[in-house]
């Protein structure tokens, strides 16, 4: 089976694509996997081994033939006329669109293959949506707007990829602890010098580490302003890899190196600034740990330049913060911060999640009802709206009611019946009467008993992780109150 | 002062040998170093580009001189006498020249000081080879069968030496053209986007 998957965004996204890959020659045992990027992430190529063969678009180029005008048009069209000879000369079985913008759309209407998936022209009209995972990767991840489930989690189900949970991160002796110093993007930058002090803090803390930085060669000039020579490095894709295999942990911001550093089992805390959003594009790795910085404007727009007067998020995240995270991490002791939004990222039934280290908010049940619908086999925009204001109620109620959340543990105790539940919060009741309402002629009774046991599992869990972490004093102080 | 094929070689007042035919002179007769200088200048990020490049004008040849350690730089020069008195000329180096211009298939620069004289058969050339204008692209397109895209470009009425953007190819198939061709052009078009 030989099948061709199209990655035309940036590296980190390519690095991500690895995943599927990965997958895919699971699901597909003996499959022969082609992927379709940008020539300039030809570098890219030895980090994948499990892709058999390498298909390039030359995207500068076009851009530069049909921008700069200095050469005809028909030569960017040869140049797609080329790409679809050499797709169709392959023969694909199957071709997946694992990239959501328009040119990709486009280019699947063109390329031939016996099956196509995941967002497409067909005759230059939109597809139908092959499931509800491709629903919702349209209707949440091309514009600012929140998920409950990390992109390679919504790409993977969307495209009918055998889902797996990724790796654990790996647990390593004192040796080398890198940073990686700059994002691609300005506004996800937490800055130089605030590095440079975490650095040396943490060569205080721990002598036995060697701790260097690390940037793109691209970047070298920009670092030396802050850096000496010695103090940081700057290695190409594989370079950084083979450092990452050896590091005893990662901390970078939002960017490809952190997908690098997740391949290789490496230990990862982001700091999420800016338009990165933890939930979609946290480290595919179970145990890193995200930081994100407070703003009220944050996360923001991918494809606008921050335009507040000063980075508010990134100031929001002091050099005492990040240590202190980094401390308790490397001495494995309790983490005392509550200043900031921390996250840890983990399994939460079978999706990959991000656990609110200080806050309790209902990450899970917004999680599980989400999960519950989309795995159904039929969906529309209006049980789309009608989900998300179920979702926006549940939510209130989660953060109004402490009492609720106490409730819940009696009934895990087996104190209280579930009926008993909805008799003293009639709230939770209407909420349920109303998602009967809502999701009624496309789901079972008996399904919507089965959401109804998974979001009282998801509450659990919640509560449970609650009892493990920080936040217990913060609801028995406020239960007491009550 | 030397003759040959009609072509003299002129000095200047700075001392630099350059060639005149019929009078006419392919440079500036003030600083032709200078003006190769600026030229190099305007046309920076084309010239940095890798691969291969045909230059339109052989002129006195400073220009080239600049370019000499350019790799894949090609001239088009459409007097023969000119081009037979070149190891004559003061910024006189090996140079590439293209045999069939009209063949060529690559980016097209001019130095429009050398086109002196021949004005309007240069232009032509450039036109032709950069392929941008209506006529060009009908005729380029119907080259390369490319029918669909002919007939849309006869059916306008614009003018024949505008040059089209790929926003204004795209337009010329209505939407219920969904001809290969059509969604090629539709796909060109994101990536300007």
């Amino acid at each position: 089976m030989k099948i061709l998957l199209l990655s035309l965004l940036r590296l980190g996204d390519i690095l991500n694509h690895r995943e599927l890959a990965r997958n895919l020659k699971i699901q597909y045992p003996g499959c022969e996997i082609h992927f379709l990027i940008y020539r300039q992430f030809q570098s890219v190529e030895k980090l994948l081994p499990e892709v058999n063969k390498w298909i390039y678009l030359d995207r500068k180029e076009i851009q530069s033939i049909l921008v700069e005008r200095s050469e005809s048009p028909l030569k960017a069209y040869q140049k797609i006329t080329g790409l679809m000879k050499t797709v169709s000369g392959q023969q694909y079985d199957l071709i997946l669109n694992a990239t959501h913008n328009r040119l990709s759309v486009r280019l699947m209407d063109l390329l031939q293959a016996n099956e196509k998936r995941g967002v497409a022209f067909e005759k230059g009209q939109k597809a139908n949506d092959q499931n509800h995972w491709q629903t919702y990767l349209n209707e949440n991840f091309s514009e600012v707007r929140g998920s409950r489930f990390h992109y390679l989690e919504v790409l993977q189900k969307s495209l009918e990829i055998s889902f797996r949970l990724p790796k654990q991160a790996e647990k390593r002796a004192p040796h080398l602890i890198l940073i990686q110093l700059l994002t691609s993007d300005r506004k996800k930058n937490w800055g130089l010098k605030k590095f440079f002090a975490l650095k040396k803090k943490l060569e205080a803390e721990f002598p036995n580490d060697r701790i260097l930085g690390i940037c793109s060669p691209q970047e070298k000039a920009e670092v030396e302003k802050v850096f000496t020579w010695n103090e940081f490095l700057t290695p190409n894709l594989e370079e950084a890899a083979q450092l990452l295999k050896e590091a005893r942990l990662l901390i970078t911001g939002d960017t490809s190196i952190q997908h690098l550093a997740a391949h290789q089992g490496c230990p990862v805390v982001s700091l999420f600034l800016g338009s990165a959003d933890p939930v979609k594009t946290a480290p595919w790795q179970l145990g890193a740990w995200v930081i994100q910085g407070q703003a009220e404007c944050a996360p923001c727009s991918h494809s606008q330049a921050c335009h507040q007067a000063s980075h508010l998020c990134a100031d929001s995240l002091s050099v005492e913060t990040v240590f202190s995270l980094v401390d308790g991490i490397l001495k494995e002791k309790e983490i005392c911060i509550s200043k900031s939004k921390i996250f840890r990222t983990s399994q939460q039934q079978n999706s990959f999640s991000l656990v609110p280290l200080n806050e309790s908010f209902p990450s899970a049940l917004e999680q599980t009802v989400w999960s519950v619908y989309l795995n159904g086999s039929r969906i529309s925009q209006d049980d789309i709206q009608h989900l998300r204001a179920q979702e926006t109620q549940v939510k209130k109620i989660w953060r109004e009611n402490e009492r609720f959340k106490l409730a819940l543990e009696d009934y895990q105790k087996g104190q209280i019946e579930l009926s008993q539940i909805e008799a003293w919060f009639p709230f939770w009741k209407d909420s349920f009467t109303r998602l009967k309402r809502d999701l009624r002629g496309w789901v079972e009774l008996q399904e919507l008993n089965s959401i109804r046991t998974e979001i009282l599992k998801a509450l659990m869990v919640e509560r449970e992780f609650s009892q493990n972490g920080n936040t217990r004093s913060k609801s028995e102080k406020h239960f007491a109150q009550a | 002062m030397q003759k040959e094929n009609k072509v003299e070689i002129i000095q200047l007042e700075n001392g630099l040998k350059v060639p005149t035919f019929e009078g006419l002179y392919f440079c500036s007769r003030k600083n032709p170093l200078k003006e190769a200088e600026s030229w190099i200048l305007i046309n920076e990020k084309i010239l940095k580009e890798p691969g291969p490049l045909a230059i339109l004008g052989l002129g006195a040849g400073f220009h080239l001189q600049l370019l000499k350690d350019r790799p894949e730089t090609f001239v088009i020069e459409l007097r023969p006498e000119l081009i037979a008195a070149w190891t004559q000329f003061d910024s006189h180096f090996p140079i590439k020249l293209l045999s069939e211009p009209n063949e060529w298939q690559g980016k097209v620069i001019d130095f429009r000081p050398a086109w002196n004289g021949l004005e309007s058969e240069y232009a032509e050339l450039f036109e032709n080879l950069r392929g941008l204008s209506r006529k060009a692209l009908m005729r380029n397109a119907e080259a390369q069968d490319l029918w669909i895209l002919a007939e849309a470009l006869k059916r306008t009425d614009l003018p024949d030496a505008l040059e089209l953007t790929v926003k204004e190819i795209t337009s010329l198939f209505p939407l219920e053209n969904q001809t290969e061709e059509a969604r090629i052009w539709r796909t060109l078009r994101e990536f300007v986007a």
